[in-house]
């Protein structure tokens, strides 16, 4: 065999060793940024620099199907996902959610209804995440809910574009 | 030996059982002939068309698959070939957040090699080859994923159609084969190809995915393989 052979072989080799040593493409890694999630930070309506954590909270939200998604959160920062087909996003904030209504024991659950309205960019990200929305000029409308006890004082929007998930976009005083 | 020489599907098992027992094998039958005959036989120049057949099988196998080359060389000095390839490809690349189809044809052209030592009078090659390859395609957009880490909502699959068309492509491959003649003539040939991409068209706000003639693309690679079985027909030109 031919010394020109032999460094072809060898070649070939080490080319093989590298194109096996390259990432997939159908899996999407989970550090990959897509569709971020609305970041929500709870804070004290009487004390605006502490956090305080809504009690016995939930989140509620009215799907596709007509069914209704509730989601128990228990802590004051909380990531929610928006609507990636529609320019707005409808969430019933609950305190007291697993409090009966007819009791007068107990603090009946106070539904605030918090109405998130923004403009929608598509965005390619790679071969094995595809797309992901991305969100701007990001407003919102609070109203008291069927209950009409408003517990949400305020809400301050920091972040108008959603670009990314790594700190709040939102505060909310109570 | 010359009883062997005369043998054609002789001479073609010699040269396989040959390549498993690469080098000592080839000197040694080399030495032999040189020693037995001194009459001058000349080489046989020409031109050897034919198929690449992995892809009409491939192209009946994989639904997602349809390609056709033709392949081809000319021999220019003794162990020089000068070597070319043209075809088309369709290729529908299925990913589970994207579903994209690739169509266009694609010209290589190069050098091959031929680093074997012949019997006398055989014409089989074990050739190392560079090539330069250009592509001409585009990409259809089937369908895609809008990827979101809570599937609170649903899935948001969108399948409204996207073309990308007028893309282009260059590489540099290098392959590594052998062609065996089988008959008067015709020959069987296996390689492999390991190419990397020089320029590619820019996608607006998308990616390639297949590039006919280069083949699979990677994120974050420049790399690509690919193999061919060829079948070809040699037309004697002249002697020398």
């Amino acid at each position: 065999m031919s010394i020109r052979l032999k460094i072809a072989i060898l070649l070939l080799a080490t080319i093989m060793v590298g194109i096996s040593g390259c990432e997939r493409d159908d899996i999407c890694a989970a550090a990959t940024p897509t569709t971020p999630l609305l970041i929500i930070r709870f804070y004290d309506a009487d004390e605006p620099s502490e956090f305080k954590e809504p009690i016995d909270f939930a989140v509620s939200t009215a799907l596709e199907d007509g069914t209704i998604d509730t989601t128990a959160y228990a802590s004051d920062s909380i990531a929610i996902p928006l609507r990636t087909q529609l320019d707005l996003t409808s969430f019933n904030f609950i305190l007291n959610i697993s409090n009966p209504v007819d009791d007068p024991e107990l603090t009946p659950p106070n539904t605030d209804v918090l109405n998130i309205s923004y403009t929608r960019t598509e965005d390619y990200i790679s071969k094995a995440c595809g797309f992901r929305i991305t969100y701007d000029m990001l407003n919102r409308q609070i109203l008291p809910g069927d209950d009409n006890d408003g517990w949400i004082q305020d809400v301050i929007i920091d972040e108008t574009s959603l670009t990314e998930q790594t700190n709040a976009h939102i505060r909310i005083f109570h | 030996m010359k009883l062997h020489l005369q043998n054609k599907p002789m001479r073609t098992y010699v040269f396989f059982i040959s390549l498993l027992i690469l080098g000592t094998s080839i000197s040694f039958g080399q030495e032999q002939i040189d020693q037995d005959t001194t009459a001058v036989v000349k080489e046989r120049y020409g031109l050897r068309v034919g198929l690449d057949l992995a892809k009409p099988v491939r192209s009946l196998l994989d639904k997602n698959y349809q390609g056709f080359e033709i392949v081809g060389d000319f021999r220019l000095r003794e162990r020089y070939y000068l070597a070319a390839e043209l075809g088309n490809e369709k290729r529908t690349t299925d990913l589970p957040n994207v579903n994209v189809t690739s169509n266009g044809s694609y010209i290589k052209a190069g050098l091959n090699y031929n680093a074997y030592n012949n019997w006398l009078g055989m014409n089989n090659l074990i050739y190392v080859g560079g090539r330069a390859g250009f592509s001409s395609f585009k990409e259809t957009l089937n369908s895609y994923t809008i990827y979101t880490t809570n599937d609170l909502f649903g899935d948001d699959t969108r399948t409204d159609s996207r073309e990308f068309s007028g893309l282009s492509a260059t590489w540099l491959e290098l392959q590594l084969g052998l062609q065996a003649e089988v008959f008067n003539n015709v020959f069987i040939g296996i390689n492999v190809q390991l190419k990397s991409r020089i320029t590619e068209s820019a996608v607006d706000d998308f990616g390639l995915f297949y590039i006919p003639g280069y083949g699979k693309t990677t994120d974050g690679s420049k790399f690509g393989a690919g193999y061919g079985y060829t079948l070809t027909y040699f037309i004697p030109l002249f002697k020398k």
